[in-house]
């Protein structure tokens, strides 16, 4: 390596014959170096790509996973669609991913607002290093530990509640209050990815901007609204698509703790796919509703990059 | 020099405080014996009851080294694939660059529970259902669009002219990879691997369809096949505290090791848009 730079100045004063050699020796080593693209796009297709598109393919059969799949048009769908199961998850998982999304961008903002108007150095760093490490906690273990916190005999919260009077509220196992418990998991929810995207992307406008909108009397929350999110849009815009699609995909929290109950409560159409290819060995019908929530995703993150498109 | 931040100092203990209790608690109950966890849940007056952790060590190791073993085989096969796309993508024009480019990115946006059933399917064809081999390729595959983006964004920002002094030097395309952009890169390939433990570590649910035998589970799924021995076991409400103590620390600590390059990584791809 060391060799290579040192021959550098060497190499301009034979500059004119490089283009000839380009045209006679470049072919053959491009095909080759084009080779090194291989190993990834064969991940990708392999794992990636063709389950995608085997299950829009098989969103149109009916298959039990074990005999040939057959071809049964848009049947799936509409019985999908059909089913008194549909307006009750769409309505569940409508509200989960409103409400999480507002978790997940509102509250880190917030977080990163916080630890910015710290003096910088070692204290901000800390504070920052703080919010990052429970981001690694494994879900599992943060779904076990609030299911605890919210469990109705023994919890901190319905505890701490019972000391300003409040009667213990049932949470995961009341109907009323089974989904907000789901997104109460993780509260204060600062500890999020986005935290450090609107950190980092708050800390790439600059002191000058920030502090010369203060001097001109722009401060506070006029100054956030104003100065602040504009300038981040694109951050604002790139969370809220990726926490939206997140959430509609992580049923992992209804999975462990209420399995869609109590009654429907808190099914969503993730977990109706998991029940009925793992459960009861309808496929196809799972992967209809797979396909669907994919093509609504696109939908939805379609209309979110317009709406909060940045103006330049 | 501002006045000190008073205000949101105190707002930031308090956010802190909350974010924090709630696994101060389990460490604090991982220490206590079962009938202090029933009587006093939330008290803190305890004696170091060793026997949790022994309980849970016995049932988490077998999870623990999964993992890692896991981890590290997926980590062998995704990072230096994407180092190979990623410096193809930073040096080289080719018709269709964009396209495939796109293709990788365009990932991103394809949701897993798109992918869940056919991938099953597809394990089971292969013959890797109910081996490793069912997490680690869908691992190293699910990780390639990051890895590729944050690659090829990185050997960006090496000069070309190194590129062109050692290819006129007779240095061979896998050579450069391996003698100048492996060493300039390390920064980088660390933050793949850090991102790809984490994700692994955290994964539940493909683990719980892929190996029907609990004893090749990763961590998370690992733990909930824990818990659920309970009552046949006899462990009690400290094992499952010490478990989650169990579960949480050798990531927190690799996490602590790897900072940098963990926060390098979330928001490289982000900020530039």
């Amino acid at each position: 390596m060391d060799g290579s730079i040192e021959k550098n100045p060497g190499i301009k004063d034979i500059s004119p014959a490089i283009p000839e050699q380009k045209s006679i020796q470049l072919h053959p080593r491009r095909f080759l170096k084009l080779l090194l693209l291989l190993p990834s796009v064969a991940l990708v297709l392999t794992f990636s790509y063709y389950p995608a598109l085997r299950s829009i393919v098989g969103s149109f059969t009916t298959w039990n996973g074990f005999n040939p799949p057959t071809f049964s048009g848009f049947s799936n769908f509409v019985q999908y669609i059909q089913s008194g199961m549909f307006g009750v998850e769409l309505r569940n998982i409508a509200f989960l991913v409103i409400g999480g999304v507002i978790t997940s961008v509102v509250f880190p903002f917030i977080g990163a607002q916080l630890v910015l108007s710290l003096p910088d150095g070692k204290w901000q760093r800390t504070v920052k290093y703080l919010f990052v490490v429970p981001m690694v906690i494994p879900q599992v273990v943060l779904i076990d530990v609030w299911a605890n916190l919210l469990n109705p005999n023994s919890g901190l919260v319905d505890a701490v509640l019972n000391v300003f009077g409040v009667p213990p509220v049932q949470w995961f196992s009341g109907t009323h209050t089974a989904l907000i418990s789901i997104l109460l998991i993780g509260f204060p929810w600062i500890s999020n990815l986005s935290f450090l995207i609107f950190l980092a992307g708050l800390q790439g406008i600059g002191h000058d901007i920030r502090e010369a909108a203060e001097m001109d009397g722009c401060s506070g929350l006029r100054r956030i609204l104003r100065i602040d999110v504009p300038l981040i849009l694109a951050q604002v815009q790139f969370v809220v698509v990726i926490s939206g699609i997140a959430i509609v995909q992580n049923f992992i929290p209804i999975l462990l703790l209420t399995q869609g109950g109590p009654g429907n409560a808190t099914m969503v159409p993730g977990l109706d796919m998991y029940d009925s290819a793992f459960q009861n060995n309808q496929l196809g019908y799972g992967m209809a509703i797979g396909t669907l929530l994919f093509i609504a995703m696109l939908i939805v993150t379609g209309a979110v990059l317009r709406v909060l498109r940045p103006r330049t | 020099m501002k006045r000190f931040p008073w205000g949101s100092s105190v707002t930031i203990v308090v956010l802190l405080l909350f974010t924090y209790i709630p696994f101060v608690e389990v460490v604090e109950n991982s220490i206590k014996s079962d009938s202090q966890i029933a009587m006093d849940p939330l008290g803190f007056l305890a004696a170091f009851h060793i026997q949790n952790y022994i309980s849970a060590w016995n049932g988490m190791v077998q999870y623990l080294g999964n993992t890692i073993a896991v981890a590290v085989i997926s980590v062998l096969i995704a990072v230096p694939s994407a180092t190979a796309a990623g410096y193809v993508f930073a040096t080289t024009e080719f018709r269709g660059k964009k396209l495939v480019f796109y293709a990788f990115m365009g990932l991103m946006m394809i949701p897993w529970t798109l992918t869940l059933i056919p991938l099953f399917v597809e394990v089971k064809n292969f013959n890797l259902y109910n081996n490793w081999g069912a997490l680690i390729l869908p691992y190293a595959a699910g990780s390639q669009p990051l890895l590729v983006y944050l690659f090829r964004v990185f050997f960006e920002s090496i000069p070309a002219d190194l590129y062109e002094s050692a290819k006129l030097d007779g240095c061979s395309d896998v050579g450069i990879l391996l003698r100048i952009v492996t060493p300039l890169s390390i920064p980088v390939l660390m933050t793949g691997t850090v991102l790809m433990f984490i994700n692994i570590w955290g994964d539940y649910l493909w683990p719980t369809i892929a190996l029907p035998n609990y004893h090749l589970l990763t961590v998370s799924a690992g733990l909930q096949t824990f818990l659920g021995s309970f009552g046949a076991t006899g462990h009690g409400a400290g094992a499952a505290y010490a478990a989650y103590v169990l579960a949480m620390a050798p990531i927190i600590a690799l996490l602590l090791g790897s900072m940098r390059y963990f926060v390098n990584g979330i928001t490289a791809g982000a900020v530039k848009g």
